[in-house]
């Protein structure tokens, strides 16, 4: 959780910001029995919809007022942070969750019965309800592709602008360049290796 | 601390927490208009950041800067302490106590505005009236100074944007401490400090508003304060319609949302500036000045 200051703790007393936020639910929620994972998905879910309003709160007209008249500024990375205690990566997660249609997650729970999180909800919303896994992905088999990791990034820098090259470890390329301007990258990485 | 930027703290010098410290005997005020970091001005917009902002080389300075003399009958005792805001304390003939300010930034909404109302905050027990109780016989003088103006240029240039001040505090009109030169000129003949605006070098003393009561109303002279200076040094050919309705959102702030009286101090204001700048006196500001 962020450092509040005082002025900012005070306005989280207030009976405006209170009943906008709805900070007794979310207090509830947060101290919930998280242990089983379903169970969790649940709280999360709920959490994400008073999360949602919260953010709709703070960017509405009664939201702004209160929060000005209150002497606060936040933007919303700081608003994420200092109601939430959550950085902003994780917060529009929750605020997207927050707004899926009933229909969409009772789908979602149907597709993964196991292992539901509030990332893989969003990725199965995304994919059009095919899972994690898009097009190609297969029904129902509760696995989360795994992200292929980094093994190797390259950059050199010329007159002409960069060389970038990335490769994953399923042996993907990543680059924007072409296969002579990669050559002659690394032509210089040898000739340089060689000369020192 | 740089991931949170600036954190305003005591000084801890006993005499800016004694409260018996004789009339001009008050510790001075420091420069609190500076920071280290740029998280703290990181977030205004582009144009805040250039016409509000300054790097020096080393830290960035506010170009505008505000202070406050907070005018008391009495002071809670339990309250009397040193607090981030106040240079000091000191007794004063006319009222009982005073407590004034450290120089404090003159910002846009921000990070680094919401550290100066959080240092309001801090100092309820001395602002706030049910705590530390004044009377009409207290003030509350505001001082503001921009970078590179002196203050009688600063004078020059807000005294066309001014009327909503006057509409504002418009019963201290004729108080004896601040009547005179009303019209807010430069060429004021008399020698007497008991002026609507004083000039003291490079800081313009605003004699006319009336004390302090709340945090809340603190804050809102505050944010006047910075849109009057801003409005009238970043845009000097602005309308007079466009600057009131700027400020429009604080006044209706300071009066609690009620439309009909924030459209009569409105119309008030316009009044007074045509008195202000060209000496013309309608009905219905005559009974002010």
């Amino acid at each position: 959780m962020s450092t509040l200051l005082a002025i900012e703790s005070h306005f989280l007393t207030t009976a405006n910001a209170i009943e906008g936020l709805k900070l007794r639910e979310l207090r509830r929620l947060v101290t919930a029995d998280l242990n089983a994972t379903k169970k969790r998905f649940e709280t999360s879910l709920q959490l994400s919809q008073i999360v949602a309003e919260g953010f709709e709160w703070y960017k509405s007209t009664a939201g702004k007022a209160t929060m000005t008249n209150e002497g606060i500024t936040w933007n919303a990375e700081e608003f994420a942070l200092k109601v939430y205690g959550y950085q902003k990566s994780f917060f529009y997660k929750l605020v997207k969750a927050g707004a899926v249609e009933t229909e969409k997650v009772e789908e979602y729970k149907t597709y993964e019965p196991n292992n539901r999180t509030i990332e893989g909800l969003l990725k199965f919303v995304k994919s059009g309800g095919k899972g994690a896994e898009g097009e190609g992905g297969e029904e129902g088999d509760g696995e989360t592709a795994e992200r292929p990791t980094t093994v190797l990034t390259f950059t050199y820098k010329t007159d002409a602008g960069n060389v970038s090259v990335r490769v994953d470890s399923n042996g993907g390329v990543k680059t924007t360049n072409t296969n002579e301007q990669i050559a002659e990258a690394i032509a210089f990485l040898s000739a340089t290796l060689i000369n020192n | 601390m740089s991931n949170n930027g600036i954190v305003y703290g005591l000084t801890g010098e006993s005499q800016r927490g004694d409260a018996d410290t004789a009339y001009h005997r008050k510790p001075a005020p420091l420069f609190l208009n500076k920071t280290k970091y740029p998280i703290d001005v990181s977030g205004l917009k582009k144009a805040d950041q250039r016409t509000a902002i300054k790097f020096d080389g080393e830290d960035f300075v506010s170009k505008f800067t505000i202070g406050f003399e907070v005018e008391k009958n009495q002071l809670n005792r339990s309250a009397i302490r040193e607090y981030e805001l106040f240079c000091g304390f000191e007794r004063d003939s006319s009222c009982g106590y005073e407590a004034v300010t450290h120089v404090l930034p003159l910002l846009p909404a921000g990070k680094w505005r919401t550290k100066v109302f959080d240092m309001m905050h801090k100092a309820e027990k001395i602002i706030d009236d049910r705590f530390s109780p004044s009377d009409k016989r207290c003030g509350g003088h505001i001082t503001i100074a921009v970078d590179g103006l002196t203050a009688w240029d600063l004078r020059d240039a807000i005294r066309g944007n001014c009327g909503i001040v006057y509409a504002l505090f418009r019963h201290r009109l004729d108080n004896y401490y601040c009547k005179n030169n009303n019209r807010m000129s430069n060429g004021y003949p008399y020698d007497t400090r008991y002026q609507i605006t004083l000039a003291k070098g490079d800081c313009l003393e605003f004699r006319l508003p009336s004390r302090f009561e709340s945090v809340k109303q603190m804050m809102r002279r505050y944010e006047l304060f910075y849109e009057l200076v801003d409005f009238s040094i970043n845009k000097p050919n602005g309308s007079h319609d466009a600057f009131l309705r700027r400020v429009k959102p604080i006044v209706l702030s300071m009066y609690n949302g009620d439309e009909g009286k924030v459209e009569s101090i409105l119309s008030l204001s316009k009044h007074f500036r045509a008195y202000i700048l060209k000496g013309k006196m309608s009905t219905e500001i005559m009974g002010y000045l």
